[in-house]
């Protein structure tokens, strides 16, 4: 048995499932968390700063893109708003609107307006591959929207 | 070569055990970011549904105005503009575009109940066994509560329906020393304005601010869960987890002023419900108040609270024998910001820190 090519396959095969892939997924796995918890975090401290200030502070920009930059993974995000205007009968209607990336120090919310910030993120790690190839299994994604209304 | 054989099955034992521990693993970590995710958001919704109350109020420019504080009993609160503003937010978070169906869909999947505690009673927004009628007029249901008498021709019985609605104000009442009585919860932790339903006496006093925990926990509880029981049995999904979770946020908070108070389920992939209480509360206070000032010779502004105005004039008076210049007064924090904006680059705007002995 121990010449036998079928052990010298299966032997290989744990090998590379012990020493490679499980190693992996399991680094992966902490990373997303990591991620998850950043990105969770970040988008808090923005939307609280919007909530309170009504506006989008240099500083915390800043702040929030160190926090996404010091993710392991790449991560977008955008911001979106509904602006309460009052139509012609009385009635207040919202307009929904993306944040120019260009315009996000410029822009001011008035009092009422619901912002929403997602993250997304861009790229994959090899955990998150091999989990989304696997049939039944949870999609992991660091991703999170966030939103609030503007006091 | 009996152990390597022996050896070769415990090393794949171990490394499928291996492989399913860290797939549970990942699971029950993206079910607890799921989880807590929702949490954040339904806190969001939460405040915001609390605010617009409160902003929307047609009274509250008048507390506002008030000099000496502020009276929790003389503004009034609408509990629809609450609910819409925690279903506008609440999907606003979930990235779902707020339309009559989405609210339909959310209401039937999603909504546990809400409740809005004011201070001398709460309004729920839960399921409810209602009447319904089919109306010839406008070709739609209405719905009554059981029991109402139609007598209009108009009107056709459709037999009850499960629908969500608004309860009328659901006084707090309790029995003291088999006195029924109704509380107001309102000011603080004291309970005042306590009194006899059968003679219109106050009757309880001080006895009560050590009870007001007890009133929370019985007549709020006992309503919500109501509440909450309906929706889950509803959905088929009962669990005794629900009331616990109920139970936890009731303990840990005091409800002494306006409260909305949401409970919501979502659906997770491998199809059980993840489940949110999300508490919101306020308190009206007035809104501290600063002035600005510089002192004689010298051309730097500095801002303190109005509380500080009369140690500053001191310290003015022993350090230049007169008393210290004051610009503005009276201003509140936003003031004081565009204050300090308009201000030349001459002008340094700085607290001056306090310190007692």
């Amino acid at each position: 048995m121990r010449n036998s090519p079928i052990s010298s396959v299966l032997m290989i095969v744990i090998v590379i499932l012990g020493m490679f892939i499980l190693v992996i997924m399991n680094n992966g796995m902490v990373a997303i968390d990591r991620d998850s918890s950043i990105t969770l975090t970040a988008s808090r401290k923005l939307l609280d700063t919007i909530i309170d200030e009504g506006e989008i502070p240099r500083s915390a920009l800043i702040d929030f893109n160190a926090d996404l930059a010091s993710c392991a993974g790449t991560f977008t995000f955008e911001i979106q708003v509904a602006i309460p205007v009052l139509d012609s009968g009385g009635n207040t209607i919202y307009v929904y609107n993306t944040l120019d990336h260009t315009k996000l120090l410029t822009s001011k919310f008035p009092q009422g307006s619901i912002v929403t910030i997602e993250v997304t993120q861009a790229t994959m790690n090899v955990y998150q591959r091999i989990m989304r190839a696997m049939p039944g299994m949870v999609s992991v994604e660091s991703s999170c929207r966030l939103g609030g209304r503007v006091r | 070569m009996k152990y390597s054989t022996l050896a070769i099955p415990l090393i794949l034992l171990n490394l499928i055990l291996g492989t399913l521990f860290i797939f549970q693993w990942s699971a029950n970590q993206a079910k607890l970011r799921e989880q807590i995710l929702l949490d954040v958001q339904t806190n969001y919704a939460n405040d915001a549904a609390l605010e617009y109350t409160l902003e929307s109020s047609t009274r509250i420019s008048q507390v506002l105005s008030e000099a000496n504080g502020v009276s929790y009993n003389t503004f009034d609160a609408d509990p629809t503009k609450a609910v819409e503003m925690y279903e506008r937010v609440l999907l606003a978070n979930w990235g779902i575009p707020y339309s009559d169906a989405a609210i339909q869909d959310f209401e039937a999947e999603n909504l546990g109940m809400c409740a809005l505690l004011v201070s001398d009673g709460l309004y729920l927004y839960n399921l409810q066994t209602m009447d319904a009628y089919y109306y010839k007029g406008d070709e739609q249901l209405h719905y009554f509560t059981p029991g109402t008498v139609v007598t209009n021709s108009l009107y056709e019985d459709k037999g009850q329906a499960q629908i969500f609605t608004y309860t009328p104000k659901l006084p707090i009442t309790w029995e003291y020393e088999d006195t029924p009585g109704i509380i107001n919860i309102g000011g603080g932790r004291q309970v005042k304005d306590t009194y006899n339903v059968t003679n219109n006496s106050l009757v309880i006093s001080d006895a009560l601010s050590d009870r007001d925990k007890l009133l929370n926990s019985l007549r709020i509880r006992e309503l919500i869960n109501h509440a909450i029981d309906q929706k889950v049995q509803i959905a088929q999904n009962k669990s005794q987890r629900l009331v616990h979770l109920a139970n936890i946020a009731y303990d840990s908070n005091e409800f002494n002023s306006m409260t909305f108070i949401s409970y919501t389920l979502k659906r997770y992939s491998d199809n059980s419900f993840l489940q949110s209480v999300g508490i919101s509360g306020n308190k009206l206070a007035p809104s501290e108040r600063y002035f600005i000032y510089k002192y004689p010779n010298s051309e730097k502004v500095y801002y303190n609270y109005q509380r500080y105005i009369d140690i500053v004039n001191q310290i003015a008076n022993s350090n230049y024998g007169s008393d210290a210049i004051i610009l503005y007064k009276d201003l509140v924090y936003k003031q004081l910001k565009s204050y300090r904006e308009s201000l030349n680059a001459s002008f340094d705007l700085e607290v001056t820190r306090l310190y007692y002995e």
